[in-house]
């Protein structure tokens, strides 16, 4: 051992500080990079036994990353909550303005209007004028109900195109991994390269938006994405396409093969699609439909009940088509004035029948609930998801956040903690450096000596 | 998509979020005036606020059919009384023709009389309202009677129906409002038809001795067409009779429906606030939140640009 064993010691530190200082310099240029987690340079000293000629020193033993698996996944499951909470409110924010809630306009509005003029009907009952105010608001009560029923119909074609976009994303992001898979298993430095790593943890937590996964990484250092921990999305180099089946009245989601898959999604932004899609918005048409054939059969049958100005049975008011439903295809029969039915049998030109018609707005005509109680309680069940909705989705930003916090403390590049680390490897660097130049002049003298 | 902002940033931007919500919740209150104007605003008020408004259109509804129905009633409680005073005057001519004084010449003239009484009579049955014949029953669309001298009575046969329209108070309890013509002027007693009554009358005071003055006969006949007037004079009184009953019913219809028109407004009004109660803005309370929102924005907005932007890279050499 002698000053040429010192001598190279020296310069192999100073090439380990080079390289600390290129890992300090590539976590601070990184520092906003989406999915980087900061590096660190291992340092590990070299054996050191000047009796046996081991001269010691540092060699950089590798990167390690910072980064925590668990944490991560913590993030990614939020970001699944998140997405789905987010989704729902959203969506049902948009349902509720089809659903007027103040009595003013909509439904309930129309609704109003006709009790009315049943009502004014009621105490001149074979006025022509009073008849004919009485079809014009049954008009505007199925107008109503067909523009809630397109709304909704609209609002479920809009989501099976949100799905289908939704379908191309997760794809796409599956295409993603599988293209850093196939990086990974052809050069196998790449599973610990930083740009690669934080690409993969930035796309898993964009897909981790959109549906709930589970991911293995394999010896390989490839990463297997399962939807929801069951259907292979990637696996090493092969990708396993997703895709939606809008062809029967509930939207599905299939994997490669054409199986069902869609009761897998749990969580994510296609949980809360598919959720509105078969669950809330279908719920909503059916009492719809309820509502406006308990409307119109009612009214109808009273109708049915009576005489009119020709002392004639009365003629339907209303009409639909139940294997379409009632809501989307309610509208006033072609009656004339005269044919509706103000009088009972026993006393043709009374009343007697728009009594029993202006009583129907208090009576109990579905599930124990007059028609304005029973769209009531559908305003409400929607107000209440929404709102439900909505606290879940503060709560879960909140989670995130607390997630994304508890991440950042462990993985996260700190400006002054790198600063910390570039003045200790400077300081280290610039003493070796002394090392070297005081190790040259000794070999130079020594040199000289012999000379 | 992911955001390259820290969590700690992140964490501000959220809370700001909900400053801003809270802003324009208070917003909207103040604009539209109303608290509940989504059903997510009070999920669990929002079948009260729609029955509510319900109630309240029913009442108003209910308010101006009693309205409309005042007008029938007291355009019908008008005729009658006009009709009792026809009656009354009827009854003069008859006290005047049945005056033994009375020549048959002066005994025709007052039959015309009787006749244009009984006309006016007839006129005044066809009283409408709005188009609606009020003493038609429920055929208002028909006039009850026209004059007929070929009928025993003078009138032609009751052209409307039975009265059985109803009317409904407030409170959703139901009552009659009107009588047919039938039953205030031809009713079947002969002893309160008023349409027979003068009729007779005219007819009494028509047919005046048939005999010469100076013929024996002449006096017998003159004596028996007093008579027969004064048999006239009696229906018609009872007539009269009648007719005034029949007003007294349509004024304890007044009554009832005045009453019925004051407990709408009053049931109007409590509607109305009940109606409020639920549904309007608490006005100060969402100024005092708009206010309090503003300031936590701008302290939050503030803190946030204080906060320190140097990291030890600023201090480095």
């Amino acid at each position: 051992m002698g000053l040429f064993s010192s001598l190279v010691c020296s310069m192999s530190a100073l090439r380990v500080f080079e390289d600390a200082l290129s890992v300090t310099q590539n976590n601070v240029s990184n520092a906003s990079t989406p999915g980087y987690a900061k590096q660190r340079l291992a340092f590990e000293a070299m054996p050191f036994q000047p009796a046996m000629g081991l001269p010691g020193g540092v060699w950089a033993a590798g990167l390690e990353s910072a980064r925590d698996e668990y944490a991560e996944r913590a993030v990614q499951h939020q970001q699944e909550d998140l997405g789905k909470s987010e989704q729902l409110a959203a969506e049902l924010a948009r349902l509720e303005g089809f659903f007027d809630a103040t009595g003013e306009a909509g439904i309930p509005g129309a609704l109003n209007k006709l009790y009315r003029a049943f009502s004014a009907w009621s105490v001149a009952p074979n006025d022509a004028v009073a008849r004919q105010v009485v079809i014009e608001r049954a008009g505007d009560v199925a107008a109503r109900f067909v523009e809630t029923a397109s709304n909704l119909g609209s609002a479920s074609w809009a989501l099976d195109r949100q799905i289908r976009n939704t379908v191309e994303t997760i794809n796409h992001l599956a295409g993603v991994l599988r293209d850093l898979n196939v990086q990974i298993r052809q050069d196998a430095r790449m599973s610990s390269d930083a740009a690669v790593d934080a690409k993969i943890h930035m796309t898993l937590e964009e897909l981790a938006e959109y549906v709930d996964f589970t991911v293995i990484k394999q010896a390989d250092g490839s990463l297997t994405v399962l939807l929801g921990g069951q259907t292979p999305l990637v696996i090493a180099d092969r990708q396993f396409e997703i895709q939606g089946d809008f062809s029967n009245p509930q939207a599905t989601l299939q994997d490669v093969n054409g199986n069902d898959i869609t009761s897998q999604v749990q969580r994510g932004r296609l949980s809360g699609m598919l959720e509105m899609r078969n669950g809330v918005i279908p719920s909503l048409m059916s009492d719809l439909n309820r509502l406006a054939a308990g409307v119109a059969d009612r009214v109808n049958a009273i109708l049915a009940a009576g005489v009119d100005a020709n002392n004639q049975p009365g003629a339907a008011l209303f009409t639909y088509d139940p294997a379409v439903g009632a809501a989307s295809t309610l509208a006033v029969t072609s009656i004339s004035p005269s044919q509706l039915a103000a009088a009972l049998p026993d006393a043709p030109g009374g009343n007697g029948n728009t009594l029993t018609l202006m009583g129907l707005a208090d009576s109990a005509e579905i599930d124990g609930e007059s028609f304005m109680e029973f769209y009531g309680t559908l305003a409400r069940r929607l107000g209440r998801t929404l709102e439900s909705a909505r606290e879940d989705q503060k709560t879960n930003e909140q989670l995130l956040l607390q997630a994304q916090f508890l991440r950042s403390e462990a993985s996260a590049v700190s400006l002054d903690e790198e600063a910390t680390r570039l003045i200790q490897f400077q300081r280290s660097y610039q003493a070796s450096a002394r090392m070297v130049t005081a190790l040259n002049e000794l070999t130079e003298e020594t040199i000289n000596l012999v000379q | 998509m992911i955001s390259s902002i820290d969590p700690s940033a992140d964490r501000f931007l959220a809370d700001l979020s909900r400053i801003q919500e809270r802003s324009e919740r208070a917003q909207r209150q103040l604009s539209s005036g109303l608290r509940i104007s989504t059903a997510s605003d009070d999920p669990d008020h929002v079948q009260e606020l729609l029955v509510a408004r319900m109630r309240l259109e029913q009442v108003t509804q209910i308010r101006m059919n009693l309205g409309r129905v005042k007008a029938e009633v007291d355009a019908a409680e008008n005729t009658l009384q006009t009709a009792t005073q026809m009656l009354d005057r009827a009854a003069e001519i008859g006290v005047d023709g049945a005056n033994s004084t009375r020549t048959p010449e002066a005994r025709k003239t007052l039959a015309l009389q009787a006749q244009a009484i009984l006309e006016e009579l007839v006129a005044i049955t066809g009283t409408n309202v709005e188009g609606r014949y009020v003493f038609s029953g429920d055929s208002d669309h028909t006039a009850p009677y026209t004059l007929d001298p070929t009928q025993p009575n003078g009138v032609s046969t009751y052209a409307g129906s039975a009265a059985t329209r109803q009317i409904v108070h407030p409170t959703g309890a139901r009552f009659g409002v009107a009588k047919t013509a039938q039953e205030i002027f031809d009713n079947p007693d002969p002893r309160k038809n008023a349409f027979a009554a003068l009729n007779s009358l005219r007819v009494a005071l028509e047919n005046g001795p048939t005999a010469s003055p100076g013929d024996p006969l002449y006096a017998t006949q003159l004596s028996a067409q007093s008579d027969a007037i004064a048999a006239a004079l009696l229906t018609v009184r009872g007539a009269r009779d009648h007719v005034n009953a029949e007003l007294a019913f349509y004024g304890s219809v007044q009554n009832r429906v005045d009453e019925a028109i004051e407990y709408a407004n009053k049931l109007e009004l409590r509607e109305k606030t009940a109606l409020s109660n639920l549904q309007d803005a608490d006005i100060t309370a969402a100024a005092l939140e708009l206010s309090q929102a503003g300031i936590q924005q701008d302290a939050a907005l503030s803190a946030r640009a204080m906060l320190p932007r140097s990291s030890l890279f600023d201090f480095l050499g």
